[in-house]
């Protein structure tokens, strides 16, 4: 094991600190007469560079100054791919502490497996950066509070990067508009135009050992997951199969459906009180599996109703993608959302439009934390709990209550179990 | 087979992830060994056999016993007896001893289900080098003490990582009576333990953390330092939690030092202002007096997460105090407070000399203000201009207060005209109720600006009783712009109403007394409204003697609102005179067939008249597309009899397609026989690919994959044809340039702006000619593009990149002896690879181009990003109308994004109109990325109707482009470029003349602005 990683990852961040007080945000990222624009000069480094990392790699100009400016990934194949696309001015880490300590980076990406996202996210925002993380923001929800206090205490921009919530600005005025009446009901699932790839994505059971190629440091991969023997089957890419990294499909795709449901419906900061699911029994206590319907309640009455149709009852005809007592949005024959009365959006005209979501680039430009195109870091945390939520229902297949304020499931040390889970040493929350 | 074989691939990764009852009959699956996994061993009888296995359990064997255990420890969840058996079970092995991989699994189910009776044998692998972690991972959620007292122990003898873990997990359980340990532990010579221990103490809280943390932090390491920091904050937290504001902001005083960090230093002074309340304003006044915009933007979002009762008055007094910078985020976060208390602090900001705090001081107003803000609102809409002109608008248009709209009346009804225009504009924002009776009247007013403001206005607004009052309006207009807005208003009106016959009524009783021009309008409405009433009285019209309402009637049915007028409209279709009348009633009678109304059985029959009937391809092409939203086999056999036409071949094969798509699950049969036959002939990669899937799902099997085509292309230069009839043609006579009148531009080149003619504009003339015209015009620019002819007496050598180098340096003599640089070239393709695109680029070089003007695909923007960096030389994407690939100004934006500033957008504003897209919203939208221009100005928009006209070129300012308000958005953009004259209508000295006008009108608006 190289030196390096014996030690924590706040020993590179403390060892920043100094340098840190003149250079945490370069003068240009707050732009300026003159200046280019932002997107074209922050600098990044990128933790993780494998099939989702390789997007966050850029291939540095060679007759302008790098942005891409360091790589890091604990596969020597993946990290010397990475390398040799960034091109000059990169340098390849195999330690994301390494990346952190770098005073001339402004934003972090992380691309690394989810049971790493909220470890680095937050030693990166202790450390000054910014950070765009990988959707689903976290492995369980503890971790998500933890990094949403930290860009908040360190007014760090931070954004998951979702598909974003600029095509839902429309479903937001209406859902606010009460035109649809209320409680509102909605259903996320194929029907309604929205995967979840949950046979994609179910683990394998049975695994015989095999040996750690020596490309790999499995170690640092596993970091603050418990250990395992080695099969390639549980890293790169097929982890999402197996609950000590990720969560299945839901945890892939449901981000993606689930932050807009939430910024819709004017939840951002909020979450259900109940969560129901149907799927298979038992579950398998490594891998992920099956599962078919998925319900969550708020307060307020509103259901989102989440659909694999890909296990148990087949889903409803024609469900509504939004419903309330006095209209719905549905998918009409081409795909594409209309409205019951059909009037309904032409009736918000003249009402106030939601304000305009800003990107990732602008928001650190401008160092605005909330109202971004991509959910903000307690936004994709109160977003990604959703799916935390099912995940949990699944795994004790009983109905669930949850505190949104807490952010417990009351008097159930079984299922709160789920939602905080010990880390291997050195790594700690 | 090869789908029973996925299936059981799919099973046979989900291994045990499925139990036998989600399987079904598909059970027996699971028997099957997955690849990369072991035989599975029969599964143990019951739990005492399962245990059995546990003791002697490896990674790689089955886990069948395992997961028969889990599920027992979880199935327990509400039988005590059980579960505290099942612990005693996993609590005697783990002491008795399990192999290794067994004692894992041992552990992980304590974690959930661990007691104070597990502790001990627990408690005796902490300081075991396999299993420590695996230990704490139970030992750290068993709520009995014990299982603090065991790590504690444990601490004291646990060195490096080890240690470590118990910091970490004594640190989670926030256990106080570790505190002083840990504390020691921060002193520790080992570096990861120091920083463990500040991150526990953090957690565990309350002075003696605090004390030992703030003791360390002086000498500690610098790599610890930042993790000390971040403890204190959180115990400081605590403190605000606990209201002890005094301590709490005495920790925080510390961070804030000028020595931290710069994001320790916001943490701090969010610590400061949430515990100091009010004492943080002297603080918050001085960052905000100051130049850091990022501690600014912190301090205003920490005052705003601090938000009490108050806080909007806070902010509202700093107001004053701040710099203009500072002053627009106050602006906009008082907007978003919404207190109403702080709406004359606003107000006070619009005549800021600033004019980005003007400009947040109307956002504010819009969402503070009431009534009283009216008139300061509404002489900003009138009187300001571009920003400042919108926001205000914007701001008048949602204004929330319920006193607004009944203090907007008497503003629409007199004052300033403009003023006046402006409330009408907003009273249809604001779809104020009851302002019908004042717009109406409005609509009569002697300026001719309100007029048009209110006509606007009752096309949104007007309701079925200001029917009659519209109705009137038409017949007594004062002129044909009035008399054509109005007739817009009440065919709105006619198709929004409820009730038809209340909006169609007074009309039908006006048409008899109304004067011609009216006349028509009125019947040319009742199509809008539809009812057999109307539709009686306008087929009296079509046999009327007089041809203007002969053609009020056709339209009229042509957009008939409910399906009775097809029958008509199929009748006109076959036999009208003309052939414009002929085409605009099939096309209305297609339209029909469409609606949702019109059965099934209905529609197929409508579409075969239709199909029977169209002359054009264009008809056909509409009929087709109705056919393929229809879910019918017989819809299919239709669309399949024109698969063979040449001219809608491409239309036939997508409907057949989305007819398949919708009955492919209940008509195997012709599904089939259809996607096998649009295979046949498709061109379009989409079609094969659905037509593929659609054949598979409909038991067909796709026809091999026939090796492609070499179809041996001509090379494509360009998308201008090369005018290979005129090279027939005997070459006109040389232009005349004696009446041509120069022009100053000299305020256009002020502005950046450059300006030129494309070459093609005087095509039937040579380059040689070309350049005699325009620099007698004055212009010091010129855009070639690839064909035209080089000089009268050279009439075989073209401009292009293929010309010999010779033939280059003369063209460049030429151009250079007229005063004249050659700036662009095209449209000209780029060919598919780097070695063509290379060769354009390298004539560019040659010529001293610097923009190309192409509409090159996206997927070459990744090398050209290269070459136009490499040569220095832009990238502009033209965009020839509808149905070329970058038609639309969304298309051009999506696809240059992420790419180099370079590759930007050729902007021809009479493509755009003649696609039916409003130019200046595309020049808006493209803000940025226009890299050049070919202005134009067209006498109407795009889509024209068949049979009429197409849009025509006409002098810039004289046209429907609003060209005066395309620069000024330009301006506003602040682009800087050229702008090449292309002017395709007309030719000879009428063009010449055309061109000139253009430039004197530029030259002049340029001077305006």
């Amino acid at each position: 094991m190289p030196k390096t990683l014996s030690t924590t990852r706040r020993q590179f961040v403390g060892g920043l600190a100094a340098a840190a007080a003149l250079t945490v945000v370069p003068r240009h990222v707050l732009g300026g007469p003159g200046r280019l624009a932002p997107s074209e000069v922050l600098t990044r480094g990128t933790i993780g560079t494998g099939a989702q990392g390789m997007s966050h790699v850029l291939a540095n100009a060679a007759d302008r100054p790098a942005v891409q400016l360091a790589v890091c990934d604990v596969d020597k194949d993946r990290l010397a791919r990475a390398c040799r696309k960034a091109g000059p001015g990169c340098e390849g880490c195999a330690d994301f502490r390494r990346v952190l300590d770098r005073p001339d980076i402004d934003v972090i990406h992380i691309a690394a497996p989810p049971h790493w996202h909220a470890l680095i996210a937050i030693a990166a925002m202790q450390a000054g950066k910014d950070v765009l993380c990988e959707k689903p923001m976290t492995r369980f929800i503890r971790e998500g509070r933890a990094a949403a206090d930290a860009a908040r205490r360190y007014g760090r921009i931070f954004m998951c990067n979702t598909f974003g919530r600029r095509a839902w600005q429309k479903l937001r005025k209406l859902a606010a508009s009460g035109l649809l009446g209320a409680p509102l009901a909605v259903y996320v699932g194929p029907r309604t135009g929205f995967g979840f790839k949950v046979r994609t994505w179910c683990g394998r059971a049975h695994l015989a050992p095999e040996a750690v190629p020596p490309e790999l440091d499995y170690d640092m991969w596993l970091g603050p997951a418990p250990r395992k023997p080695y099969h390639p089957h549980r890293v790169h890419t097929s982890f999402r199969g197996y609950w000590d990294y990720d969560g299945g499909g839901l945890a892939d795709m449901g981000q993606h459906w689930l932050d807009p449901v939430q910024y819709f419906l004017g939840k951002d900061g909020a979450g259900p009180v109940e969560v129901e699911a149907a799927a298979p029994w038992p579950p398998h206590p490594d891998a992920c599996g099956l599962w078919g319907r998925i319900t969550l309640r708020y307060a307020d009455g509103t259901a989102v109703t989440l659909a694999s149709g890909e296990w148990g009852e087949p889903e409803p005809h024609n469900p509504a993608f939004i419903e309330g007592p006095q209209g719905k949005v549905f998918r009409d024959e081409r795909g594409t959302l209309a409205a019951d009365p059909p009037d309904l959006f032409d009736r918000l005209a003249g009402r106030p439009d939601p304000p305009e979501l800003i990107g990732f680039a602008e928001a650190v430009r401008t160092r605005s934390r909330a109202g971004g195109e991509k959910p903000d870091a307690e936004e994709a945390h109160r977003s990604v709990t959703l799916l935390h939520l099912g995940n949990i229902a699944i795994r004790t297949g009983r109905k669930l209550r949850w505190d949104p304020a807490a952010e417990e499931f009351p008097g159930d040390a079984e299922a709160n179990a789920f939602a905080d889970v010990p880390m291997r040493a050195p790594w700690h929350l | 087979m090869k789908c029973c074989l996925k299936t059981l691939v799919i099973l046979s990764i989900l291994g045990t992830c499925l139990p036998a009852a989600a399987l079904g009959g598909a059970a027996k699956a699971r028997e099957a060994a997955p690849a990369g996994a072991v035989p599975e061993a029969p599964k143990p009888a019951n739990l005492d056999e399962a245990f059995k296995a546990l003791a002697t359990y490896e990674f790689g064997q089955s886990r069948e016993a395992l997961t028969m255990i889990a599920d027992a420890v979880r199935d327990s969840h509400k039988a005590p007896a059980d579960r505290a058996r099942l612990v005693a079970r996993l609590t005697a092995l783990l002491k008795a001893g399990a192999s290794l991989d067994g004692k894992r699994f041992i552990c992980r189910q304590l974690s959930v289900a661990g007691t104070a009776e597990s502790v001990p044998a627990l408690a005796a692998l902490l300081l075991d080098k396999d299993l420590s972690d695996m230990a704490r991972y139970a030992l750290e959620r068993i709520p009995d003490a014990s299982a603090a007292d065991a790590m504690r122990s444990a601490l004291a003898k646990a060195t490096g990582k080890q240690k470590v873990g118990m910091i970490n997990s004594l640190g989670e359980r926030r256990d106080a009576a570790s505190g002083t340990a840990i504390a020691a532990a921060l002193r520790d010579a080992d570096a990861m333990v120091a920083e463990a221990a500040a991150a526990a103490l953090g957690k565990i809280g309350g002075p003696d953390a605090v004390k030992a943390l703030q003791a360390a932090r002086p000498s500690a390491k610098p790599e610890v330092k930042a993790t000390i920091a971040d403890a204190l904050m959180l115990c400081a937290d605590r403190l605000v939690a606990e209201k002890k504001n005094d301590e709490a902001s005495a920790i925080y005083q510390e961070m804030y030092k000028p020595t931290e960090a710069k994001h320790v230093r916001m943490a701090a002074l969010r610590g400061l202002v949430a515990a100091g309340g009010e004492k943080a304003l002297p603080l918050l006044t001085e960052i905000l007096a100051g130049t850091d915009a990022e501690m600014q933007a912190a301090a205003l979002r920490f005052l705003r997460e601090t938000a009490g009762p108050g806080s909007a008055r806070t902010v509202a007094a700093l107001l004053p105090k701040c710099t203009p910078s500072a002053q627009a985020l106050l602006l906009d976060d008082l907007a978003t407070r919404g207190d109403a208390s702080t709406l004359p602090a606003a107000v006070g900001m619009l005549k800021s000399p600033d004019a980005a705090v003007r400009l947040a001081a109307i956002r504010a107003v819009g969402r503070l203000g009431d009534a009283s803000t009216l008139p300061a609102l509404t002489q900003l809409a009138a009187g300001a201009s571009g920003e400042e002109q919108d926001a205000a608008r914007a701001a008048l248009d949602r204004l929330p207060a319920a006193d607004v709209n009944p203090a907007m009346l008497p503003l629409a009804e007199k004052g300033d005209a403009k003023v006046r225009a402006e409330v009408l504009r907003s009273l249809a924002a604001r779809r104020a109720p009851g302002a019908v009776p004042v717009v109406l009247k409005a609509a009569e007013d002697a300026d001719a600006a309100v007029r048009a403001a209110a006509l606007a206005t009752l096309d949104a607004i007007a309701d079925e009783k200001a029917a009659p009052a519209i109705v009137a309006l038409i017949t007594k207009a004062k002129d044909d712009k009035d008399r054509q807005a109005a007739e817009k208003a009440l065919g709105s009106l006619c198709s929004r109403a409820a009730n038809k016959d209340a909006c169609a009524g007074p009309a039908l009783a006006a048409i008899g007394s109304a004067e011609m021009p009216a006349r028509c309008a009125l019947i040319r409405v009742l199509g809008r409204a539809g009812g057999a009433k109307a539709l009686a009285a306008v087929k009296g019209f079509i046999k009327d003697p007089a041809a203007e309402i002969q053609d009020a009637a056709i339209r009229s049915l042509a957009a008939w609102a409910d399906a009775a007028a097809a029958p008509d409209l199929l009748n006109i279709a076959k036999t009208a005179a003309k052939p414009a009348h002929q085409v605009l009633a099939l096309q209305g009678y297609i339209r029909l067939a469409g609606e949702p109304a019109v059965p099934a059985n209905q529609k197929l029959k409508m579409y075969e008249e239709a199909l029977a009937a169209a002359k054009r391809p264009d008809e056909k092409r509409q009929a087709l597309g109705g056919l393929g939203d229809m879910k019918d086999a017989k819809a299919l056999a239709m669309v399949m009899a024109c698969v063979d036409q040449a001219d809608v071949q491409a239309e036939a094969c997508a409907a057949a397609v989305r007819i398949s798509r919708n009955i492919v699950s209940t008509a195997k049969d012709p599904v089939r026989d259809a996607m096998t036959r649009v295979l046949e002939v498709t061109k379009d990669a989409n079609v094969r690919k659905e037509s593929t899937d659609l054949l598979k799902q409909a038991g067909g099997t796709p026809p091999a994959k026939a090796p492609a085509k070499k179809v041996a292309k001509a090379p494509r230069v360009s998308v201008y044809k090369a005018p290979a009839k005129k090279e027939a043609a005997p070459p006109p006579p040389p232009p005349d340039t004696s009446k041509i009148r120069r022009a100053d531009l000299s305020a256009a080149e002020a502005l950046g702006w450059r300006l030129g003619a494309q070459a093609y504009t005087f095509r039937a003339w040579s380059f040689a000619e070309t350049l005699k015209v325009i620099s007698a015009m004055g212009l010091k620019y010129v855009e070639i593009y690839p064909g035209q002819r080089l000089a009268p007496d050279r009439p075989d050598v073209r401009t292009s990149h293929d010309m010999s180098d010779a033939d280059l340096a003369e063209m460049k003599k030429l151009a250079s002896d007229a005063g004249v640089r050659i700036v662009n070239y095209g449209v000209v393709g780029l060919g598919k690879d780097e070695a063509s695109a290379r060769k354009v680029f390298e004539f560019a070089k040659k010529v001293g181009i610097e923009t190309l003007v192409t509409e090159t695909p996206e997927d070459l923007f990744g090398m050209l990003d290269k070459l136009t960096d490499e040569y220095k030389i832009n990238i502009a994407l033209h965009n020839h109308p509808k149905p070329s690939h970058y038609w639309d100004a969304e298309t051009v934006l999506k696809g240059v994004e992420g790419h180099s500033k370079r590759i930007g957008s050729c902007a021809d504003t009479g493509h755009w109109m003649r696609s039916g897209l409003v130019a200046l919203d595309c020049l808006k939208k493209l803000r940025g990325r226009i890299v050049s221009l070919h202005l134009k100005d067209l006498d109407k928009m795009g889509p024209v109707e068949k049979g009429q006209p197409g849009p025509k070129d006409v002098p810039w300012g004289t046209g429907q482009g609003d060209a005066k308000a395309m620069l000024q958005e330009l301006k506003r953009q602040g682009l800087r470029g050229v702008f090449s004259i292309e002017y395709e209508s007309g030719s000879g000295q009428e063009l010449v003349e055309n061109v000139n006008k253009c430039v004197e009108w530029f030259a002049a608006t340029a001077a305006q602005l």
